[in-house]
């Protein structure tokens, strides 16, 4: 009986994290490049005017969430896999190139795997899916700056990547760069989901002018993402407005923070 | 000079990263599971309804539902979204059609509790029957549900919410059948997805034994 009921606790315990997994990002502000400085009453501010964003101290994992940690998930959660996930959370793409016998040295990152999932993956080891903030600060940072935004060599980078035609399978995690803080591949190896990826809207007038169709949107001007010169986040930002939560995309991945 | 060149490669980038995700959504077949209409009444988000009480939007299980979300504190958009919910209940019950739910969701964490959603409905004297308000218990169960009905929303932290005013009809088993994705848009559509949906059924009982 006692046995039972100790079989039980550890079931109900979720799994955590190992310490060597995590990376400490402190708190601090980066300017907002990504949104437009337009306030809220759809007038334009003048254009110098920084939006900075303030972002509160995380630990986030070092890696993207990699396909071998996915079949060990959905061992636990069985509700996840893709003949068992309601379509509600998952689309006809979901898992589609995950094996079932993936091998414990599989270290690409998963992807194929819908919001919802990935949700449920960080909850899973008592974690969550970072911010739109939290990700766009912490992957701000290049191998030496802490906000790599304004800088060109690494914006063409970044640029370089969304340009290269990437065909098969993806390269394991920890293969690309890690950043000052010691986090892998923010950049270079797959889009990664966060968890309010539908706070932007890219509609065809905010592409020209900022602005928003006012029948659809109720005080949107907040929303916008415009910043030309950082196109690489406006890219982002175009690629997250156009996801629904049940998506699931070939270079889509994510990693979880707390 | 480099500068000049970067910018080639940025529509280089978009061509191409807008070639392969499309390419991937017509290479890939759709799984077993998947293949079905969601069902907004899988969500596992929740939420509370105005005595407290545990609840969801599959309150409305059996019956077709009209779904919308507001925070009371807006001036503007929430007045006018239930002013569409009406018309679109007078559009209704005109096409004969009385067994629907209105539900409004909140956005409010903070300020939409029970206790003040009753009082607003009181204030719009909308019958509790009919009318059903939603508190949510966290922000993570208001962002679930405003991603499953594709709402897009970001809390300005000033008690203000942007938000798209997207009106979705689901249903008796919780799918959506039709979307108004503008406060000035006509009623009319909600009315004949529900008639199109009728005469489908009614189809489907006469070819069965």
């Amino acid at each position: 009986m006692k046995r039972v009921f100790g079989i039980g606790l550890l079931l109900l315990l979720p799994l955590t994290a190992n310490a060597e997994d995590l990376v400490q990002i402190p708190g601090g502000q980066i300017e907002a490049i990504w949104l437009s400085p337009v306030s809220r009453q759809n007038k334009p501010t003048t254009s110098k005017l920084k939006r900075m964003v303030k972002v509160k101290a995380f630990q986030t994992l070092r890696y993207p969430v990699t396909n071998s940690e996915f079949v060990e998930f959905l061992k636990k959660h069985p509700e996840w896999r893709k003949e068992s996930a309601p379509s509600l959370y998952a689309d006809g793409h979901y898992l589609s190139n995950l094996k079932t016998t993936v091998e414990k040295a599989d270290k690409s990152p998963i992807t194929y795997v819908s919001w919802y999932a990935a949700r449920a993956y960080c909850e899973s080891i008592g974690m969550r899916l970072p911010t739109v903030n939290e990700w766009e600060y912490m992957a701000a940072a290049s191998e030496t700056k802490q906000d790599a935004n304004r800088d060109a060599n690494f914006l063409k980078r970044i640029l370089e990547w969304y340009g290269e035609p990437q065909a098969g399978s993806l390269k394991p995690v920890g293969s690309i760069y890690k950043n000052m803080y010691g986090v892998w591949d923010l950049h270079g190896l797959i889009w990664e989901w966060v968890e309010d990826f539908n706070s932007t809207f890219v509609t065809g007038e905010s592409r020209e002018d900022g602005s928003f169709n006012k029948e659809m949107f109720c005080g949107a001007g907040s929303m916008s993402s415009s910043d030309k010169e950082n196109y690489a986040a406006y890219m982002r930002f175009a690629f997250r407005s156009s996801l629904k939560g049940r998506s699931s995309v070939w270079n889509l991945g994510f990693r979880c923070v707390k | 000079m480099e500068f000049r060149l970067s910018l080639r490669q940025i529509g280089l980038g978009v061509a191409l990263a807008t070639i392969g995700l499309f390419n991937t959504a017509a290479i890939a077949q759709p799984s077993a599971k998947a293949e079905g209409n969601p069902s907004l009444y899988d969500l596992k988000s929740k939420w509370r309804d105005i005595n407290d009480k545990p609840a969801s939007v599959s309150v409305a299980r059996g019956e077709y539902a009209v779904v919308a979300m507001v925070y009371t504190s807006c001036p503007h958009a929430c007045p006018m979204t239930i002013n569409k919910l009406q018309q679109i209940e007078e559009s209704l019950s005109k096409g004969g059609i009385s067994n629907v739910k209105f539900i409004l969701a909140s956005f409010d964490v903070k300020k939409d509790r029970p206790e003040h959603l009753k009082k607003y409905q009181r204030s719009r004297s909308l019958d509790p029957k009919k009318w059903i308000f939603l508190s949510p218990e966290s922000d993570g169960d208001v962002r679930e549900l405003a991603v499953a009905l594709g709402i897009s929303y970001k809390d300005l932290g000033n008690g203000d919410f942007s938000h798209s005013n997207l009106i979705t009809l689901l249903d008796q088993e919780g799918a959506v059948i039709a979307t108004l994705d503008n406060l000035n848009a006509a009623p009319e559509p909600f009315l004949e997805a529900i008639k199109g949906a009728k005469e489908k059924g009614e189809a489907l009982k006469k070819v069965a034994p």
